[in-house]
């Protein structure tokens, strides 16, 4: 008998297309309460173990197949997924009293929710409690026939190492805009506090 | 008078406190070391059960001699006919007789009795077995006073011996004593044939065997004492008479030392015990001095040198009276093992016994004082005016002179206040060819040389192989002169034991082995001097040894100089072009192809660079990393010039490259060097209005950055742009700003303002719980990529300039590490210092002068290191001689004790909270980085583990199986069957463009790099970014290796492995939080386990068109 429920969560196999070999993402229903954002209450999904490169679009292709209708609004992904580390910490935090905007400073660092989730979790909002609930009850379906569902993996290829290279080069007007900004807003702050 | 003493009064008494401190320090060091020396005595102490059992042998023994028969006066012929052929042969010394007026006897001797080291009680145990030498003295009345010319001694001698052994083989058999009896020539010498003596293991329970003590018994045949006229036998004496063209025969040195030698068993033992209950330490400083010199391979054989045990305890005895050149005293009786033993290593290190020599007197109960006299005889000397005999008979030149500097070494470590030297002093082996000598060949005679050999280097050399050794040197010396240091020749010799029914050995080895110890200052130097050319004689002399190549030259000051002039090639280094020009002048026409040196195929493993200049570089020449330092300092002063609200105060050096050590040589627009971008951390003046506030100190250095790249872009043929910089975790905003320099290299420069640390530093104090080892870690990262780098490119920039082979040493190192998958598991900083190990603290061996000595030093090292236990602190400084005078060291740049305690003590505190060193392993200290874990910090223990085992795995191969081209590149092939995956990767070709010409194809197809390409990241390794994505993903589970010099490999392949993290593997209880790919496992126990097959699925999708095939091992 195959594993379907595992302390609470959800079991659900999933496959790329060109391989039998299944992977298994954990389930639940999100609980914000401790995480004090509560937007998206009663309408998000906890996702772990997440295969790699999920992203916003390879979800909503597979909510597509799985469960048409609910439409996804947004997908938070954890910042250690691309990271080696287990912890995210905020520097800026521990080295200043400061408030500063949030929306201005980097934008993972601002991003809480994603700094607090565990490496390969994510959490997946929908676009209300109807939605939520076809995707959840889809996905517990799933689950429960212990059958392998089909994943779509992001084409992983030579340009997409060489776009990785390419992506670290910044673009000096955006780069200066930003960073005038960002001091603007420092200085601000800085003024308030005193 | 109890008043405050007076000026003068105190002023005494601060010499004499100044004396007592002194006193007290080394007092305090002897104690250290006394009791280390006890805790070594106690462990080579010979086993009481094993001297029981010896000792009722050695009995049993002397029984069967008591009842060898006699027989007289056989002639020749009859001796010969005695034996029967098939069984026993008399071991005749060369020539063989053939007619003589006297007659062989056998008669019991006159004295049995023990000598040597079991005799004194002086001996060790030694794994691989010990010998016990026991002297049976000829009666006086089978000798006639002239016996001791023409041999003629020797030749009775060799009788005897032979009719012992006939009969002592049926007598053991009868009385239980089950041996094998072989001729064995007594240190070598082969006018000296002895019987030793093996136990045979047998099933019998009577018989009465010891070869589980692993001795054996020598039964060496003696003279009576004083039976030949000594002054006869004198050093400077012929006693050997040849028919000879010219009027006076050549002294017969050897063969007088060997006569007398013979006559003198019994009484040097009996002198030396006398000398022993004199001195209390005396035995115990034997001992140490038989360790010594074991370890660096000497011992009284010709072929270990000639100085041994014996040698070692005579000096002592001498020493004890006297030594100086007054007479006055060396040595004192009251001294410690400890203050014996360094005393005579000072006087082998600061008196030449070979110009000089000293003379003593063995005469017990007389006290004649030793005494060191100035003028020698340029051969090794310590004579006994009592017995006539050089007691350094066995040494040559060439022996002493290495004896000599073996006695500085030890002195220089015994004289270390810092550091406990007791180990590479006594306990570490130090007699491996390839660490003892930066330059080791091989050389096989061919047999036509022996036609040189004539009657009167017969005598004078008494072998073949003296004579070539002797003869070998002195070309060598000459013509190395000062480039050269140590010149080691010795026979390969098999063994000097032979079967009882052979008259000598039949296996004639004709290899030699030559070690050099290079001086580095003169080794590469392309001329050679000679006298000037007024100098007529001198001249002529030079010509001669020279031959056409020798010519005349005015130099840059005026003189006229005679000189030979040598051209560099590539990777051989020039003292072996002189040695084979200078052999095949001197010693055969074609000698040098029967050398054989590895020497250059390690440089040959180093890649040519892509330049223009290449063919013609010798291995150490670090032009092309001096053209990028020079790039550096151009763009340093165009920064300085730019127009900036604050000015650039500097630019410091911080890469690979930039301080001699990248793998590859830096070469002008190979942006696929991995070491392409050269990091530099740059410094803007002085200003208060830095923000206090991390993210936002980011952002304004990024607005500088950018400022100075508009500039640089604008004004200037640099090409700028900034890129993001992860190098520093959860540091997001931190931008770094690229520069292609107009040359064809890359800067990359960081910001450093007075602000980062105490910001970092705020951070850990006020991280909480787990997030202050985080915060910690991140500290190291800022600490690593903004000072520590700089002050380490500093300093091994300095030390790369001053040791000549560091740069392709370390070079090397990387390759064989990137070859093994190790390098990218490293910082650059750590393999550096790593390699500096036997450049700065060579002990027991030298500071290497090769490429092939230095890497096999580094491999020694590691593979010896238990660092667990212990750590590795550099002294960062260019001699570790405490002596030395150059003025360019101040004293204040070694770590004093002080200094060397605390980084000690770091290593302690890290060791008591993680004993086992699961989070730090490798600990190096400097005066850089006293914390010891800068830049080993995020190592893993399998990969340190690997390290280690590697290097033993290699240094095995090299000891046991020798250094051929094969072997060689077999220690640079990966053993891919310890992984539990291999993946095989290809991209695209890298090779050219990472500066490094092709193998197998000709310089002139390919064309040198002169542009950079529209987009440089076109030119970078994708698999690099391949495996970087991997360990971003699965760091937790899998350790992934590939090699970081794509390029090295031959059609653009590399290979990516992995191993699963033991921890990872086992079934866990699930939570979100396990960081791990993982599957429930099939029992509803609520536990989970690593998911491998899903993992290598995404692991091959993740690769790609990359991928060419994965192998997972079953």
């Amino acid at each position: 008998m195959a594993v379907t429920e595992l302390k609470g969560f959800y079991v659900l196999p999933v496959s790329s297309p060109k391989s039998q070999v299944p992977h298994y993402i954990f389930f639940k229903k999100h609980d914000s309460k401790n995480s004090g954002s509560s937007t998206n209450n009663g309408r998000a999904l906890f996702m772990c173990n997440l295969p790699v490169a999920t992203s916003t679009a390879s979800l909503k292709k597979f909510f597509q197949e799985v469960a048409i209708g609910a439409t996804i609004e947004s997908f938070v992904p954890s910042l250690l997924n691309d990271c080696p580390l287990d912890v995210w910490v905020n520097l800026t935090k521990l080295t200043s009293d400061l408030e500063l905007n949030p929306e201005l400073l980097s934008a993972q660092n601002a991003d809480e929710e994603a700094a607090k989730l565990p490496k390969n979790c994510g959490i997946v909002s929908f676009v209300d409690k109807s939605a939520f609930q076809l995707a959840f009850n889809s996905l517990k379906k799933l689950s429960a026939s212990a059958k392998t569902t089909p994943w779509t993996f992001p084409t992983f290829d030579s340009k997409y190492y060489l776009q990785r290279y390419q992506a670290k080069i910044l673009d000096p007007e955006v780069l200066s805009e930003s960073v005038s900004q960002a001091l603007v807003d420092f200085d601000r702050a800085e003024r308030e506090s005193k | 008078n109890s008043g405050p003493p007076t000026k003068k009064q105190r002023k005494q008494l601060s010499a004499q406190e100044v004396q007592l401190a002194r006193e007290t320090a080394e007092l305090f060091k002897s104690n250290i070391f006394k009791l280390q020396i006890d805790e070594l005595m106690k462990e080579v102490r010979i086993k009481e059960t094993h001297v029981a059992k010896i000792e009722k042998v050695l009995h049993r023994l002397h029984d069967l001699i008591s009842k060898v028969p006699s027989v007289e006066n056989l002639t020749l012929q009859q001796a010969e006919h005695h034996f029967n052929s098939k069984k026993v042969v008399i071991p005749f010394p060369d020539p063989k007789p053939t007619k003589l007026n006297y007659t062989f006897s056998y008669l019991p001797p006159e004295d049995v009795s023990l000598v040597g080291s079991f005799g004194l009680k002086t001996g060790i145990y030694q794994s691989q077995g010990s010998s016990i030498d026991i002297a049976l003295t000829m009666p006086k009345e089978l000798f006639q006073p002239k016996d001791y010319l023409n041999y003629r001694a020797l030749y009775k001698r060799a009788f005897y011996l032979t009719y012992l052994s006939e009969h002592l083989m049926p007598l053991s058999k009868k009385n239980n004593l089950p041996i094998k009896i072989s001729y064995h020539f007594l240190n070598d010498d082969v006018l000296c044939p002895v019987l030793r003596i093996e136990s045979i293991k047998t099933e019998n329970p009577e018989d009465l065997s010891f070869h589980k003590t692993k001795f054996t018994i020598n039964l060496i045949v003696a003279f009576p004492f004083g039976v030949f006229d000594s002054k006869k036998l004198l050093p400077d004496k012929n006693c050997i008479r040849v028919q000879s063209d010219s009027d006076e025969l050549p002294p017969t040195p050897f063969y007088n030392a060997s006569i007398l030698s013979m006559t003198a068993y019994d009484y040097y033992l009996k002198y030396l015990y006398t000398v022993k209950k004199s001195a209390e330490s005396f035995k115990e400083a034997c001992k140490l001095g038989r360790l010594w010199l074991q370890q660096r391979g000497f011992g009284s054989a010709i072929n270990k040198g000639g100085f041994g045990h014996f040698e070692f305890a005579i000096l002592m005895s001498a020493l004890l009276n006297g030594g100086g050149l007054n007479g006055s005293k060396t040595l004192f009786h009251g001294y410690s093992s400890y203050q014996l033993f360094k005393g005579l290593i000072k006087y082998l290190a600061t008196n030449d016994l070979n110009s000089g020599y000293l003379s003593f007197s063995s005469m017990i109960g007389e006290n004649v004082n030793s005494k060191y006299k100035e003028d020698g005889f340029n051969v090794p000397t310590i004579f006994d005016k009592n017995t006539k005999l050089n007691i350094l008979w066995k040494m040559t030149p060439s022996s002493y002179s290495e004896l000599q500097y073996q006695a500085n070494e030890t002195l220089n470590l015994l004289n270390d206040v810092v550091k406990d030297r007791f180990d590479p002093v006594l306990l570490q082996k130090s007699d491996f060819d390839q660490m003892r000598f930066d330059v080791v060949l091989n050389l096989s005679i061919p047999e036509e040389l022996s036609e040189s050999f004539g009657p009167l280097e017969k005598i004078s050399y008494i072998t073949y192989e003296s004579y070539l050794k002797n003869k070998l040197y002195k070309i060598l010396k000459n013509a190395l002169g000062d480039r050269a240091v140590l010149i080691h020749v010795r026979n390969e010799k098999s063994s000097s034991i032979f079967p009882i029914n052979k008259r000598k050995p039949t296996n004639v080895n004709n290899n030699y082995i030559i070690g050099l110890q290079l001086n580095p200052e003169e080794c590469d130097k392309l001329v050679t001097k000679g006298p000037n050319n007024d100098e007529q004689e001198l001249g002529l002399k030079f010509r001669s040894f020279w031959g056409s190549k020798a010519s005349l030259r005015r130099f840059k000051d005026g003189t006229i100089q005679h000189c030979v002039v040598w051209t560099a090639q590539t990777n051989e280094p020039i003292v072996l072009s002189i040695i084979k020009y200078a052999l095949d002048l001197h010693l055969h026409s074609e000698i040098s192809q029967h050398l054989v040196s590895e020497i250059t195929t390690f440089t040959n493993k180093l890649p040519t660079p892509l330049l223009p200049s290449a063919s013609s570089q010798v291995s150490t020449t670090l032009v092309s990393f001096t053209n990028l330092r020079n790039a550096l300092e151009s763009l340093n002063k165009i920064l300085a010039n730019l127009d900036l609200p604050l000015g650039v105060k500097s630019l410091s050096p911080a890469s690979t490259a930039l301080r001699f050590s990248s793998l590859l040589q830096p070469v002008p627009f190979a942006a696929s060097n991995p070491d392409f971008w050269n990091d530099a951390v740059v410094q803007f003046e002085t200003s208060t209005r830095w923000p206090d506030e991390i993210s936002a100190l980011e952002k304004t250095k990024t607005a500088f950055l950018l400022k100075v790249s508009e500039l640089l872009n604008s004004e200037t043929t640099y090409k700028s742009y900034l890129t993001k910089d992860d190098s520093i975790t959860f540091n997001e905003d931190i931008t770094l700003l690229n520069i292609l320099t107009p040359e064809g290299y890359g800067f990359r420069l960081r910001v450093l303002t007075e602000r980062d640390e105490v910001l970092y530093l705020r951070a850990v104090a006020n991280a909480e719980g787990k997030q202050k080892a985080l915060l910690q870690d991140v500290y190291l990262k800022f600490n690593q990529k903004y000072l520590g780098t700089v002050k380490h490119t500093r300093t091994v920039s300095q030390l790369a300039h001053h040791f000549h082979f560091y740069s392709p040493t370390v070079r090397l190192f990387k390759l064989w590490l990137d070859s093994q998958f190790l390098l990218h598991h490293f910082t650059d900083e750590l393999v550096e210092l790593l390699a500096l190990k036997p450049f700065v603290d060579p002990a027991p061996y030298s500071v290497p002068h090769s490429v092939e000595n230095g890497f096999l030093q580094i491999l020694h090292f590691l593979a010896n290191w238990n660092w667990r236990e212990t750590s590795l602190v550099l002294d960062l400084v260019k001699s570790t001689a405490l002596n030395d005078d150059e003025p360019s060291m101040k004293l204040s740049d070694r770590l004093t004790i002080q200094a060397h305690r605390v980084i000690e003590q770091n290593f302690e505190k890290i060791r008591k909270s993680d004993p086992t060193g699961i989070k730090c392993q490798l600990f190096v200290g400097s005066k850089d980085d006293p914390s010891g874990i800068l830049w080993s910090n995020e190592l893993d223990v399998p990969i340190a583990t690997r390290l280690t085992a590697l290097s033993r795995a290699a240094l095995q191969l090299v000891k046991t199986e020798g250094l051929s081209d094969s072997n060689i590149d077999l220690l640079f092939t990966p053993a891919l069957k310890d992984y539990d995956f291999v993946i095989r990767v290809k991209s695209s070709n890298i090779t050219a463009t990472s500066g490094i010409l092709p193998s197998n194809t000709f310089k002139n197809l390919i064309t040198p790099l002169t542009a950079f390409p529209d987009d440089i990241s076109t030119q970078y390794d994708l698999i690099q970014a391949y495996v970087d994505e991997l360990n971003n993903k699965f760091h937790n589970s899998i350790i992934f290796s590939t090699r970081k010099f794509t390029g090295l490999n031959e059609d653009n392949t590399n290979i990516v492995t992995g191993i699963f993290v033991p921890a990872a593997l086992s079934k866990k209880k699930f939570r979100v939080n396990l960081g791990l790919d993982v599957k429930p496992v099939d029992d509803n126990s609520g536990e989970v386990v690593i998911n491998k097959e899903g993992l290598l699925d995404q692991i091959t999708l993740m690769g790609g068109d990359l991928v060419q095939s994965i192998k997972i091992r079953k």
